[in-house]
């Protein structure tokens, strides 16, 4: 009865070598047939790119050992290949466990172990430190990007949903401004190293600064609300968002006022910010409740 | 029984060349370290398992100078035999 797994082994055989199915699946039965009788006869058998199987004597019998050959415990080993072996020193503790096995978990948890173990923190935090010495270069990478991907995914929502709130006629603009802030928003994201640059959709096409003008904007045309003034301005702390600082305010999706009103859609620290006043449209005073 | 004798023996028992069944064994280990790569066990039925485990980190004391060291841990490959294979070896074996 050949397993999922052993059907891999065979499998490759056929798409390999072009062998039939049942010669194959015959092939890596005897294969290891082959083993075991050089086991019964020799007591040890050696498979080139696999390793060494012996026969050792136990007190409850023979046993069957298994020596992989270098380049193979090489591969197994490749995701912990950057580690290693360090010298302790003096005066520091480690629960000495006995070696426990598992089976393979997901992602090795390397950066948990080390902290986890150290009984006595005080003396052991050069230990920490400088324990092992890999690159952690992978995870912030990929965190970044996937960052990036998330946000990218957000912002193109966003513009479609803007896109499709307007007429055919003005449809155009909308698509077009999403490929440029596609671009500069990976860039932004890569190189960023604090959350305070938060660049949106493109720059605003209006000049002038009246309010008039900005509720026909077409970021928030559609609104239920006008832009009548401003209600106060702020200083942009670091870490503050125009997000942010909209949620904490008028709320979370009152942020493209804060767009319009600002004129702008990127911030730093450390900018006046506006926040705007706001009063329900007439349309909607009666559909709001 | 070194590599060659073992392909030798394969080869007379599959009916393929040597070079044949050299090539055929090459397919099949590499088949088996793409399984262990992606952290897979392999299950040979009548044979044993083969299984890719994680060692925890240990202290070990180097018995020359005395120093102490952290291994880091690790993947290795480990073997289970089946008990029909045990069974055939002991069978084989000295009373």
């Amino acid at each position: 009865m050949a397993n999922e797994l052993t059907n891999s082994l065979f499998e490759a055989l056929m798409k390999q070598h072009k062998l039939p199915a049942v010669t194959a699946a015959k092939f890596v039965e005897q294969l290891f047939e082959t083993i075991g009788e050089g086991l019964d006869s020799d007591r040890q058998v050696k498979v080139r790119g696999l390793g060494t199987f012996k026969i050792q004597t136990g007190k409850l019998g023979e046993n069957i050992s298994f020596t992989p050959e270098t380049s193979m415990k090489e591969l197994v080993n490749k995701p912990f290949s950057q580690f290693e072996s360090v010298a302790l020193k003096d005066g520091v503790e480690f629960e000495d466990e006995p070696t426990e096995e598992e089976s393979v978990p997901e992602e090795p948890r390397n950066n948990e172990q080390p902290t986890e173990k150290t009984p006595e923190p005080e003396e052991e935090s050069s230990v920490d430190e400088d324990i092992y010495e890999y690159d952690d270069e992978p995870s912030p990478l990929r965190r970044r990007s996937i960052l990036a991907a998330v946000m990218c995914a957000i912002f193109v929502a966003g513009y479609f949903f803007g896109g499709y709130m307007h007429d055919s006629n003005s449809a155009t603009p909308a698509p077009k401004k999403k490929v440029t802030t596609h671009s500069t928003k990976k860039e932004s994201v890569d190189s960023a190293k604090t959350d305070t640059t938060l660049r949106k959709t493109e720059s605003v096409a209006e000049s002038t600064d009246t309010y008039a003008a900005m509720n026909a904007d077409p970021r928030i045309r559609y609104g239920a609300y006008n832009i009548v003034g401003v209600e106060r301005t702020v200083v942009l702390k670091k870490g503050e968002t125009l997000e942010s600082l909209s949620k904490h305010t008028l709320g979370a999706d009152m942020i493209g006022y804060f767009q319009v009103l600002n004129n702008a859609t990127s911030l730093s620290a450390g900018d006046n910010v506006k926040i705007p006043k706001v009063e329900l449209r007439p349309e909607y005073r009666n559909r709001k409740k | 029984m070194n590599n060659k004798e073992f392909i030798v023996a394969l080869a007379m028992k599959s009916g393929f060349s040597q070079e044949e069944s050299r090539k055929l064994t090459v397919t099949i280990v590499k088949a088996m370290a793409k399984n262990f790569e992606a952290g897979d066990s392999v299950a040979v039925p009548g044979f044993g398992t083969f299984e890719v485990k994680k060692r925890l980190e240990r202290v070990m004391v180097n018995p020359a100078t005395g120093q102490r060291m952290l291994v880091p841990p690790k993947l290795s490959l480990n073997f289970r035999a089946a008990l029909s294979l045990k069974e055939k070896i002991n069978k084989g074996g000295t009373e």
